[in-house]
């Protein structure tokens, strides 16, 4: 699955943006594997993340309780959870290694967090494998701006459009809104979870104050 | 077709590689659906991702006639590889350096915390 992996920004910009996918593998875990995709989502929930859910379940950025997430988790759930904080990704990761369910994990952040989150959380000296963004090609005059792909990528299946990013920035500079409220707003577009509504109020903060 | 004459191997139940001939990159109508390749040129997807392997070595080459068809498409693709790990740093990196390509700073990790037989599958 490729859905978290075009996030863009700088670095610095994505120092706050780490999305964990839980699923299990079709043909070697999958069948069966819901109580443990609830019980990791137990598990991760303890450490406050940003946004939590799965596509056909909702997602607490979507109003949905965390309680009745992990009740209705199915085999087929591909569960995402947010963070901003990579402590909180560490004491999550280790917190999953303990409780030992077996099921993949996938973690995404800067390529040079990864080894220290892997090896301060107990989980080994390097990722098993890495997917790494090479970027887009063709006509890409037709994709949204460089500002407005900042917040549209972080719905990997393109629920956020540009317009509402360009909608939401001027609502901001007009006072009608605030950052974080129009984050939130933006948030309920995404059906699987992966939407960084901490981040989306930082980057709308900066593009409503810009010339 | 510009991957395909490299010889990759498409990755076997991937919807897209359900519809083609391996051996060209061409849609075939030897599909489980039995649609045939006009029928296949109508239809809109809002997702369909080409996904297969390829030897190290063929990176550059492979990204280059990417490069190449990118002149006749007639929409935005992304582009992702996924690598392994060796002596701490990931294996393609001096791959996609002759290819003149440059990674984004982030990608998606696998940390290594799946195993097979927990569940009734593999078990």
């Amino acid at each position: 699955m490729t859905h978290t992996l075009h996030r863009e920004g700088s670095e610095e910009s994505l120092r706050d943006d780490y999305v964990l996918v839980i699923t299990g593998a079709k043909g070697y875990n999958k069948k069966g594997c819901a109580p443990r995709l609830r019980e990791m989502m137990r598990v991760v929930s303890k450490f406050t993340p940003i946004n939590l859910g799965c596509m056909e379940v909702g997602n607490t950025g979507r109003g949905v309780p965390v309680s009745e997430i992990i009740r209705n988790a199915r085999n087929s759930d591909l569960v995402q959870v947010v963070f901003d904080d990579k402590e909180r990704v560490i004491e999550a990761l280790r917190a999953l290694k303990e409780a030992d369910q077996g099921i993949s994990v996938v973690v995404s952040c800067n390529n040079d967090d990864i080894v220290e989150i892997v090896r301060r959380a107990g989980v080994g000296e390097m990722p098993h494998t890495s997917n790494l963004s090479l970027g887009f090609m063709g006509k890409v005059e037709r994709a949204a701006s460089e500002d407005e792909r900042l917040i549209t990528t972080m719905c990997g299946h393109h629920m956020v459009s540009k317009s509402l990013v360009g909608h939401h920035v001027r609502r901001i500079r007009e006072g009608s809104t605030t950052p974080l409220e129009a984050a939130i707003d933006m948030s309920r577009q995404c059906t699987c979870g992966a939407f960084n509504t901490v981040r989306a109020a930082h980057i709308l903060e900066e593009l409503a104050n810009k010339e | 077709m510009a991957v395909a004459r490299h010889g990759v191997r498409f990755t076997d139940l991937n919807p897209v590689s359900m519809i083609l001939d391996y051996s060209t990159g061409r849609f075939t109508e030897d599909n489980p659906w039995k649609i045939d390749p006009s029928s296949i040129r109508r239809l809109r997807s809002l997702s369909a991702i080409i996904e297969f392997k390829t030897p190290i070595e063929k990176i550059p080459e492979v990204i280059g006639s990417l490069r190449e068809v990118s002149k006749e498409i007639d929409t935005v693709f992304s582009i992702g590889v996924i690598t392994r790990w060796s002596d701490g740093v990931m294996e393609v990196t001096s791959y996609l350096e002759s290819a003149g390509v440059e990674p984004r700073p982030n990608g998606k990790h696998n940390v290594g915390l799946g195993r097979r037989g927990y569940t009734q599958e593999g078990s």
